[in-house]
């Protein structure tokens, strides 16, 4: 009783309440001062969202992505600054972090005065996979501003939720709907995209079948028609099938080009004998789309309806038609096509040239690369280069000789690439001629192929031409590394290959 | 009175003892114990190597402060917001390096943490470390990084090509740099004699670069020699050589002499070459 009084006296006391009082302010300073330094960085950066600077509200934005987890609830917070460009920043940043977290806050900020910030908020939402914002990003086509809308169609087409699809189809209504606007970096686009171009592709990322009939309506479309075959594509099924193959009729050219195209993506045996057919339609369009296309039905059945139409096809009378033939018969691997593809070696266009020989090199067989071998002394020195790439993907050692001769060809990019592939076909054969090209190449891209070619194929002689390069004080600084680190790995036993240089 | 005074004091006091101890007693115990950066050039990054021991019992996060990790052609250093590198990082923008916006977290004992550095001119820079804890200085160091100046050197080569009607020379040059920095705008100066005629036949100027350990072709064109000379037996040839754009064409009984002259900074080379070289005669 006697201390409850002492206490009660010493609480009275005036000078004892001011000791509380500064060992509260010193609690609460002490607190401040203490403050965790992460966080008040964050709030720094997310002030400087604000910045009329670009640069440094770029550069903020940058570190606070760079932050993570820690900036998502400051960013959070940011969503209800009063600057619209903190507020645009901080939905675009929560989008890159993507903590789901943000969901909600970013859910209403669709309804943000600013169109920017709707914008991307929109975005983000698609980011951040948030299938709970697929009913207000459908509200949010109806928004009165078109980049809104097309950065809304985008999410949508990230989330590739099939409630999307019917408002998707609606919005390809618009009027605004091809306008078009410039590609940004943060975009899968870097050229030109509009509301109907991402509406298309968003209904194929739906995979919805009740997407079909508005995609083969667009396959008349000359603007949009390309991508709706791709879109058709990926959506597939049965239910494309039948309705797709009544259009391979259609009397449209652009229709039946876009149609055609479906092809590439699925492979429907009823079509083939309508697209063999469509070899001979009058329109160069359609011919190479259905060379193209049926180069992708590889069952022995469908092959053996193709490959004789593709074969005849190498004599349409236009260039890309054939080209779109030689490709297909590669793909299909056609044995009968080898000499006709060599003979294409020597056309004068490029293209078609080009096509021969990337062919030839699918077939990953002797004749073939008999084929191409032949071809080597073509005057062209980028033939000659091509040929030298194929017969190395083709990886058969006849070519090691034929090689061998082309390290002393008069292009650097010749020899470069005959050294590559000597390196590829693994034949020591090749370690002594490199070593002599050594001595006198003086490119030094070409020098190095010819020291990793070195590398690759290893042995004695080749470590001793490599210790010599190495050490060359005189020698271009990357052949020199080069050496050093084929040095490293054959010294320890390893194998060296094409990744030990980078 | 006196009461009062005795009060305001011992607030005083008690102020500053609570302030004390919070400012030295709660500070981590964090000490810089070895600073080095391998050699490096001029416009390549280096690595400065940080050893911080951690002489508590906990983890402490701290910062780090870098001044003249990086400085310019004109001598300006830039701040640091991200430069503290992961061991296994190779490139300043790879995963491996970190914010400075972050802390860094220092477990008890010796801690390696690297920093990016960078100099676009060769010097000696004094790079200073400070490490911070809540804006509490803990340990400061500095170390002198030296950057070390290319050392230029070239090279003339030739090849000849015998013809019925004229030898022709091709001319190669190079520049070769032994040293670690690199070296750009190497002002480059091409002087062709006609040694019979004791007259300068052709002269050029142009700038190359080099890299550091490094040579450079001096051409015009990938693939092509550096110049052309002729000797004619009869006629010359009409070639106009193209795309070479140094084309010396001459007579039998001509000799050129070229010289090549190099400089950057202080440095000045050269080499020359004689075409034909006396045993070519013929």
């Amino acid at each position: 009783m006697k201390h409850m009084i002492e206490r009660d006296e010493l609480f009275s006391c005036k000078s004892a309440k001011l000791l509380i009082l500064m060992f509260l302010l010193f609690g609460i300073c002490a607190g401040c001062l203490d403050k965790d330094p992460v966080e008040a960085r964050v709030n720094t950066l997310v002030q400087s969202l604000g910045d009329e600077d670009e640069r440094v509200s770029s550069l903020s934005a940058n570190e606070l992505c760079a932050i993570g987890e820690p900036a998502v609830d400051p960013l959070i917070k940011a969503l209800k600054d009063d600057n619209p460009q903190v507020r645009s920043l901080a939905a675009q940043n929560l989008g890159i972090i993507g903590d789901k977290k943000a969901t909600n806050s970013l859910i209403k900020a669709l309804k943000d005065p600013v169109s920017e910030v709707r914008m991307n908020a929109a975005f983000s939402l698609g980011q951040l996979q948030a299938v709970e914002a697929v009913e207000p990003l459908i509200e949010l086509l109806k928004d009165e501003n078109g980049e809104v809308i097309r950065y809304t169609v985008i999410a949508l087409g990230m989330l590739k939720d099939p409630r999307a699809t019917e408002p998707l189809c609606e919005v390809l209504k618009r009027d605004d709907a091809s306008i078009s606007y410039d590609g940004d970096s943060d975009m899968r686009y870097t050229g030109n995209s509009n509301i109907r171009s991402e509406a298309v592709f968003a209904l194929g990322e739906t995979g919805d079948p009740r997407a079909v009939d508005t995609l083969l309506d667009l396959l008349a479309d000359k603007e949009v028609g390309r991508s709706a075959a791709s879109s058709l594509g990926r959506i597939k099924g049965e239910y494309v099938f039948g309705k797709l193959i009544k259009l391979l009729d259609s009397k449209n050219p652009t229709t039946r080009t876009n149609a055609v195209a479906v092809y590439e993506y699925i492979q429907d045996p009823a079509a083939v004998p309508i697209l063999v057919r469509m070899l001979n339609d009058q329109v160069p369009e359609v011919r190479i789309g259905a060379a193209y296309s049926l180069g992708h039905f590889n069952e022995s059945e469908e092959i053996a309806q193709t490959e004789q139409p593709l074969i005849n096809a190498l004599g349409d009378s236009k260039v890309e038609v054939q080209a779109a033939a030689a490709g297909s018969l590669g793909r299909i691997e056609s044995k009968k096509a080898i000499p006709l593809l060599a003979e294409l070696i020597q056309s004068k266009d490029s293209t078609l040239c080009e096509t021969a020989i990337y062919s030839l090199a699918r077939y990953k067989d002797p004749e073939a690369a008999d084929a191409l071998i032949a071809a080597l002394g073509n005057e062209n020195w980028h033939i000659r280069m091509k040929i030298v790439y194929s017969l190395r993907e083709v990886g058969d050692t006849r070519a090691v000789d034929p090689l061998i001769s082309l390290l002393g060809d008069e292009s650097s990019g010749v020899r470069k690439g005959a050294a590559t592939a000597l390196g590829s076909l693994g034949d020591r054969r090749a370690v002594e001629p490199l070593i002599k090209a050594l001595e006198t190449e003086r490119e030094s891209d070409v020098r190095i192929s010819e020291v990793q070619a070195l590398g690759i194929l290893g042995g004695p002689e080749a470590i001793n031409c490599l210790s010599r390069v190495s050490t060359d004080k005189d020698e271009y600084n990357y052949v020199r590394s080069s050496a050093e680190k084929a040095l490293v790995i054959l010294k320890g036993g390893g194998t060296v290959n094409p990744s030990s240089f980078y | 009175m006196k009461r009062g005074a005795l009060i305001s004091v011992s607030v005083v006091l008690l102020v500053l003892v609570l302030g004390g101890s919070w400012y030295y007693g709660n500070g981590a115990d964090v000490k810089i114990t070895d600073i080095y950066a391998s050699p490096f050039g001029a416009n390549d990054p280096g690595k400065l190597n940080i050893t911080l021991q951690n002489n508590g019992l906990k983890p402490v996060d701290v910062w780090l402060e870098i001044e003249n990790a990086f400085v310019d052609e004109n001598g300006v250093s830039y701040s640091t917001p991200r430069l503290i590198i992961s061991d296994n990082s190779t490139g300043p923008w790879d995963e491996g390096s970190v914010s400075l916006q972050k802390p860094i977290k220092l477990v008890p004992g010796n801690n390696s943490v690297k920093v990016w550095l960078g100099y676009q001119l060769p010097g000696e820079y004094p790079v200073k470390v400070r490490v911070v804890q809540n804006g509490r200085l803990l340990d400061e160091d500095t170390y002198l990084v030296n950057v070390p100046f290319p050392e230029l050197h070239l090279k003339l080569e030739n090849e000849l090509e015998r013809g019925n009607t004229s030898d022709v020379y091709k001319v190669y040059a190079y520049l070769i740099n032994y040293g670690l920095s690199s070296a750009d705008k190497v002002s480059t100066n091409l002087t062709v004699t006609n040694e019979r005629t004791g007259k300068i036949v052709f002269t050029s100027s142009e700038f190359y670069s080099v890299g550091g350990k490094d040579k450079s072709a001096l051409r015009a064109w990938p693939g092509y020699p550096y110049a052309i000379v002729e000797i004619a037996h009869g006629k010359p040839s009409g070639d106009s050589y193209k795309p070479i754009p140094i084309v010396i064409v001459g007579q039998n009984g001509d000799r050129f002499l070229l010289n090549i002259t190099s400089r950057w900074q202080d440095q000045v080379t050269s080499a020359e070459l004689n075409i034909p070289a006396q045993e070519e005669d013929r």
